[in-house]
C-alpha cells in the first residue's frame, strides 16, 4: 500500500500535549467528519432546490424540517461518539430484542389497519423501525461474530450470524420494504467477508437474497408499484400505460441529469428539478436534483465526497484495535457503499428504483439519525482505537 | 496456501479486494453519469423541454378578397370554437347541460358530446366550431373546467353566392381549398404566431410564463379584378336564361378590353339534386374545354386578313356542302353554288366559305395563329385546375379535322381563352393575357399592384379593324342579332358547337346532337371597351334556341345595359347603329 493518507500517523502532532496520544478526543477522524458534515449541508440545500416549489405556502417546509433534523442526529451522534463502542456490544441482544419486537408489531399493525405500514406515526414524527434496524443488526451481527477469535468463519458461526441477520430481513420484507431488507443482506454480506467468511458462504447469502426477493415477487408480498418499478426497469421505454407513472418518474430522472451537462443549469435554475417532474425527488432522488443544476461536475464532486467517506471508513476498519470495532466498520462502509450505488444507480438507470435514500443527501429523519449514529459508531471505533 | 486463491485466511487481502470493488461500483456510477450528460445530454435536454413547454398557435388572421371597388367578396369574422378535454370535465352532465343551452346543440349532438364526457377516452373533443364570438365568451365566463374557447375566424362571403365559382372557398379549419382561396392560399393565410408557457405537471400553466415567440403575420388582402355588380348581373341573366331554355348551364367572361383584367367570370350549372339552375363552387369557365364552333372563323378570317391572302372584298364560289377527305362537309342551310364575299361568309358563317378562306393560307400558319391567339394553352390566370384546351399539332391532325379546325371543330377551347382570343380583334390586333389579380394590400396597408397583363402582337391593327367591321355585321345582320344593344354597335360572333359525347361520336346515347353554344362579341363596336362571352352549356337539341345566336346571345342583350351603367360606358358621337343612322 503506498497511499499516504493509509499510513498516515494518528495525530501527528498537533493537539493538547498535556493529554495522552490515546485520549479518545484527541482522535477524531477530522477528515470523515468534515466529509460528513459537508455532505449533510449539501444535502439541506438538495433538499430546498427540489422541494421549494412542493409546499406553496412555505418554501422552507422541507428544508426546516431536514436541517432540524440533522441537527437533532448531530447531537445523537456527539452522544454516540463519546459512548466506548464497547457499551453496544453487551447489550446487543437487548438492542436486537427490540429490533425484532419492533418490526413483528409494525407488521402487526400494518394487518390491523390494512394497510402497508412502514413507519411508526408517533405524534408529529414518523418512526422507521427498520432504519434503526440497520444499526442494531450491525451491532448484534458484529457482536456475534466477534465472539469467534479466529482467521476463517466457522460454518456453525456462519449459520448463526445469517440467522441474526435473517430474521430482521425476513420482517424487513414483508412489511414490504424491500430497500431495507437488502441493506441487512449487504451488511451480511460485508461484515462476514471481512470476518473471513469462505467465498461460497456469500455466494449463499447472495443466493438466499435472491430466492428471498423472488419470492417476494412471486407470493406477490410485495407493492403492486414496486413490481412496476421493476418492470420499468427492464423496459425503461414501455408504452403500457399502466407502468407511466412509474416511468415517468425514472426518465424524467435521467433527462434531468442529461439537463444538467457538464456544469449544469445553475443552482435553481434546472427546471425538471423546480417543477416536480420528479416526484418525490427531494427524498429519492436527489441526486437528479444535484445533476441537473451542477452537472457532471457537481454529480462527480458528491460521489468523491461519498468515495472519500469510504475510504476513511475503510482505513478505521484496517485501523481498529478489536474485531468488533472493526466489523462495525465493514458493515458502515459496505452499507454506504450500496446505498450511494444503489441510489444514484436508480437515478441514472442501471438500477431499478428501490425507496433507498442517498444518506445525509436525502430528505427524512431516521434515516439521517441512522447515518449519523452509525458514523458515530465509526468515529468512536477511531477514536478508541489506541486504547 | 495458495496464493492465487481467494483465502478466507488473509484478511489484508480480502480488505483490498473489498477496496476495488467499491472503487468499480463508483467508477461505474461516474461513467454512466457522464454518458448521460455528455452523449445523450442534447437528446434528453429536448425531451426534458417538450415536458415543461408547450407551444400554442397564434393564428394569422386570413386576408380578405376585394373586388376592383373594393367590396367584399370574401372575408374572416372572428368567431370562437368551442372543445372540451373530457379528462379534465369533473360533472359531464352539468358540463354538457350547459353548452347544450347557450349554445343551442340539438339532442343528438348533446348526447354525443355526453358520451365523450363519460367515457373520457379522448382528450380533445370539438363541440362547436366557428361559433358567434358572443358565445364563445358566453361559455368561456361560465369557467367550466376542461372547456375551452379558443378564437377561430369564420369566412365568409358578404355577398351570398356571388363570384364564388372564381373565389373557390376554404375548408373547415381556414384552408383553401379550391378557387382564389387556393391558388393564393399561401398569400391569404400569413404566418402563424407561437406562444409558449411553461407547465407544471398535470398541465397547469404556470401564470407569467406566457411569451410570444413568434408574431403571427397577418395574410396579405387580395383585391381582384372582379366587378361585384357585373358579376351578380352575369350570374343571374345565366341562371335566368338556363333556367328558362332548359339547358344544363353556362359561362359567362366580361373583359376589359385593353388590360384583360376580368370584371366577371361566372358559371352556373344545373343541380343534380334539386334540379334549379345554382352558381357553381367549380369555376367551369376556365377549368371545361369544349369546341369554340364558329367563333372559331374569327381567327381563321383575321389570320387570311393579316396574311394579306384576302381583303374582306374577296369572294368565292361556296357550295352549300363539299367532300373533304372522307366526310361531306356542309354549311348550316342549303344554299345553291353561291358567290361569297369574305364579309358574307362571316356574316351568315358559312363553314365550307370559310374553308375557303383558310385553303389560302398553309395549314401550320394556321396552326401559328391559332395558338397566337392563345388556344391551345393555359392563359396566364393559372387557376386552380385550368384545362389548356386541346389544340392538336397540324402535323398531328388526320382526316376532315385538318379542315374542320378552320371553324372550330376538332379541338377545344375554355371560355376564357376563347373570351381572350376575341379581344385580340377588339383590343387591335395585340392578346392581353386574362388576369384576375389586380393588386394585393399588406399588413400595413401597402397596396402593392400587379404587374400589367403581357401582351404580344397577333394580328396588325388594319387587319383587327377589318375584322371589327366584319364582326358588327354579324351582330346587325347576321346569326347573332339576338346580341344587339340599344344604342351601340355591337361586334361579336356566334358559335354552334357539339359535345364529343362519351361514346366517341357526337351524337349521344338517344342519337341526339349535343350543342355548345355561345356568343363572343365586344362593344362598342367603334372603339371596344368591354369583351363579352356568353356560353350555355347543353342547350334542347330540338328547339331553336340550340344555336349560339339564339341560346347566347340575348344573354348578352341582357347584361349590356349593366355594364354600360357600371363601366360609364358611352356611344362614340358620330356612331350610327347598324346603318339605321
Amino acid at each position: 500500500m503506498s497511499l499516504p493518507l493509509l499510513h498516515r500517523k494518528p495525530d501527528s502532532g498537533l493537539g493538547n500535549i498535556r493529554s495522552s496520544p490515546a485520549d479518545p478526543t484527541r482522535n477524531i477522524d477530522w477528515v470523515l467528519l468534515f466529509t460528513q458534515g459537508v455532505l449533510s449541508v449539501i444535502g439541506c440545500f438538495v433538499v430546498f432546490a427540489s422541494s421549494r416549489n412542493r409546499v406553496p405556502a412555505d418554501p422552507f417546509y422541507y428544508t426546516t424540517r431536514q436541517v432540524i433534523f440533522t441537527i437533532i442526529a448531530a447531537f445523537v451522534m456527539f452522544a454516540v461518539m463519546s459512548i466506548d463502542y464497547q457499551f453496544w456490544k453487551e447489550r446487543a441482544r437487548v438492542l436486537y430484542g427490540v429490533t425484532i419486537i419492533a418490526l413483528v408489531l409494525l407488521k402487526l399493525m400494518s394487518q390491523a389497519s390494512g394497510r402497508d405500514l412502514i413507519t411508526f406515526e408517533l405524534g408529529p414524527i414518523n418512526v422507521q423501525p427498520q432504519e434503526f434496524a440497520k444499526v442494531t443488526v450491525l451491532i448484534a451481527l458484529a457482536a456475534y461474530l466477534s465472539q469467534e477469535r479466529s482467521e476463517e468463519l466457522s460454518y456453525p458461526r456462519f449459520l448463526g450470524g445469517l440467522m441474526v441477520v435473517g430474521a430482521p430481513a425476513l420482517l424487513t420484507l414483508i412489511q414490504p420494504d424491500m430497500g431495507s431488507a437488502s441493506m441487512l443482506a449487504v451488511l451480511a454480506m460485508g461484515v462476514m467477508l471481512v470476518a473471513g467468511a469462505k467465498p461460497k458462504y456469500i455466494a449463499l447469502i447472495t443466493f438466499l437474497s435472491i430466492v428471498s426477493v423472488v419470492a417476494a415477487f412471486v407470493t406477490r408480498i410485495v407493492n403492486e408499484y414496486q413490481i412496476e418499478r421493476l418492470r420499468v426497469f427492464l423496459d425503461p421505454d414501455t408504452i403500457n400505460p399502466e407502468l407511466q407513472d412509474a416511468a415517468f418518474q425514472v426518465r424524467n430522472s435521467i433527462r434531468a441529469v442529461g439537463n444538467g451537462g457538464m456544469f449544469g443549469q445553475g443552482w435553481l435554475q434546472g427546471p425538471l428539478t423546480a417543477e416536480g417532474y420528479i416526484p418525490v425527488m427531494w427524498a429519492d432522488f436527489p441526486f437528479a436534483a444535484v445533476a441537473e443544476e451542477f452537472g457532471f461536475v457537481g454529480g462527480a464532486a458528491l460521489l468523491s465526497l461519498f468515495a472519500l467517506a469510504i475510504f476513511r471508513i475503510w482505513r478505521i476498519m484496517m485501523l481498529s484495535r478489536d474485531l468488533f470495532g472493526m466489523y462495525l466498520c465493514a458493515g458502515v462502509c459496505s452499507m454506504l457503499l450500496f446505498q450511494v450505488f444503489q441510489n444514484v444507480g436508480m437515478t441514472v438507470g442501471i438500477m431499478p428504483v428501490t425507496g433507498l435514500p442517498l444518506p445525509f443527501i436525502s430528505y427524512g429523519g431516521s434515516g439521517q439519525l441512522t447515518w449519523f449514529i452509525m458514523f458515530g459508531l465509526v468515529q468512536s471505533v477511531h477514536m478508541r482505537r489506541m486504547r | 496456501m495458495n496464493v492465487t486463491r481467494f483465502s478466507a485466511g488473509s484478511p489484508r487481502r480480502r480488505l483490498i479486494v473489498v477496496l476495488l470493488v467499491v472503487l468499480a461500483a463508483l467508477v461505474a456510477v461516474l461513467v454512466r453519469v457522464g454518458s448521460i450528460q455528455t452523449t445523450q445530454a442534447e437528446e434528453l435536454r429536448v425531451e426534458g423541454a417538450r415536458q415543461w413547454t408547450r407551444t400554442t398557435n397564434i393564428p394569422a388572421s386570413r386576408g380578405t378578397i376585394f373586388d376592383r371597388n373594393g367590396e367584399e367578396l370574401a372575408m374572416s369574422v372572428p368567431a370562437s370554437t368551442v372543445s372540451v378535454n373530457p379528462r379534465l370535465v369533473d360533472d359531464p352532465h352539468t358540463t354538457a347541460a350547459m353548452l347544450q343551452a347557450v349554445l343551442g346543440l340539438d339532442q343528438a349532438r348533446h348526447d354525443s358530446i355526453l358520451a365523450e364526457l363519460i367515457t373520457r377516452e379522448r382528450g380533445f373533443v370539438y363541440v362547436a366550431r366557428q361559433v358567434d364570438d358572443a358565445l364563445g365568451e358566453q361559455i368561456a365566463s361560465l369557467r367550466l373546467s376542461g372547456v375551452d374557447v379558443v378564437r377561430e375566424d369564420r369566412r365568409i362571403l358578404p355577398g351570398g353566392n356571388t363570384g364564388r365559382s372564381v373565389i373557390g372557398r376554404t375548408d373547415v379549419d381556414g384552408v383553401g381549398s379550391a378557387g382564389i382561396e387556393l391558388q393564393y392560399d399561401e398569400l391569404l393565410t400569413g404566418r402563424s404566431g407561437e406562444m409558449t408557457r411553461e407547465v407544471a405537471p398535470g398541465g397547469r400553466s404556470i401564470p407569467g410564463t406566457e411569451s410570444v415567440a413568434l408574431r403571427p403575420v397577418p395574410g396579405d388582402d387580395l383585391i381582384l379584378t372582379l366587378d361585384r355588380s357585373i358579376q351578380f348581373a352575369c350570374e343571374e341573366a345565366l341562371i335566368e336564361r338556363v333556367t328558362d331554355i332548359a339547358a344544363r348551364g353556362g359561362t359567362c367572361i366580361v373583359m376589359e378590353s385593353a388590360t384583360g383584367e376580368v370584371l366577371a367570370m361566372a358559371s352556373v350549372r344545373r343541380s343534380d339534386q334539386t334540379g334549379s339552375v345554382e352558381i357553381t363552387s367549380g369555376n367551369f369557365a376556365a377549368v371545361d374545354a369544349d369546341e369554340p364552333g364558329s367563333v372559331a372563323k374569327v381567327i381563321t378570317i383575321a389570320a387570311a386578313l393579316n396574311e394579306g391572302v384576302v381583303t374582306t372584298d374577296s369572294g368565292f364560289t361556296v357550295p352549300w356542302r363539299e367532300q373533304y377527305y372522307d366526310d361531306l362537309l356542309s354549311d348550316a342551310w342549303q344554299h345553291p353554288d353561291e358567290w361569297m364575299t369574305v364579309e358574307e361568309i362571316m356574316v351568315t358563317s358559312s363553314n365550307i366559305g370559310t374553308i375557303k378562306i383558310w385553303e389560302r393560307m398553309t395549314r401550320e400558319t394556321h396552326w401559328n395563329y391559332m395558338r397566337s391567339f392563345g388556344l391551345g394553352e393555359k392563359t396566364a390566370l393559372d387557376f386552380p385546375g385550368e384545362s389548356a384546351g386541346i389544340l392538336k399539332h397540324w402535323t398531328d391532325l388526320w382526316g376532315s379535322e385538318r379542315v374542320t379546325v378552320s371553324y372550330g371543330q376538332g379541338m377545344a377551347s375554355t371560355s376564357i381563352q376563347l373570351a381572350a382570343a376575341v379581344n385580340v380583334i377588339a383590343n387591335d390586333g395585340i392578346y392581353v393575357a386574362p388576369k384576375l389579380v389586380s393588386g394585393t394590400v399588406g399588413p400595413t396597408g401597402e397596396i402593392s399592384e400587379s404587374a400589367p397583363s403581357a401582351t404580344h402582337s397577333v394580328v396588325s391593327p388594319e387587319a383587327a379593324r377589318d375584322t371589327q367591321r366584319l364582326l358588327a355585321e354579324v351582330v346587325c345582320r347576321g346569326t347573332a342579332k339576338t346580341a344587339q344593344v340599344e344604342g351601340f354597335n355591337v361586334a361579336g360572333k356566334t358559335g354552334t358547337g357539339l359535345k364529343a359525347q362519351p361514346n366517341g361520336t357526337y351524337l349521344d346515347d338517344q342519337g341526339r346532337r349535343v350543342y355548345y353554344s355561345s356568343f363572343v362579341g365586344f362593344f362598342p363596336a367603334e372603339n371596344p371597351e368591354v369583351t363579352l362571352l356568353v356560353s350555355i352549356d347543353e342547350p334542347p337539341a330540338d328547339s331553336g334556341d340550340r344555336f349560339g345566336g339564339t341560346a347566347a346571345g340575348p344573354v348578352f342583350g341582357a347584361l349590356a345595359p349593366t355594364i354600360v351603367h357600371e363601366r360609364g360606358i358611352q356611344p362614340p358621337a358620330d356612331a350610327t347603329v347598324c346603318g339605321a343612322g
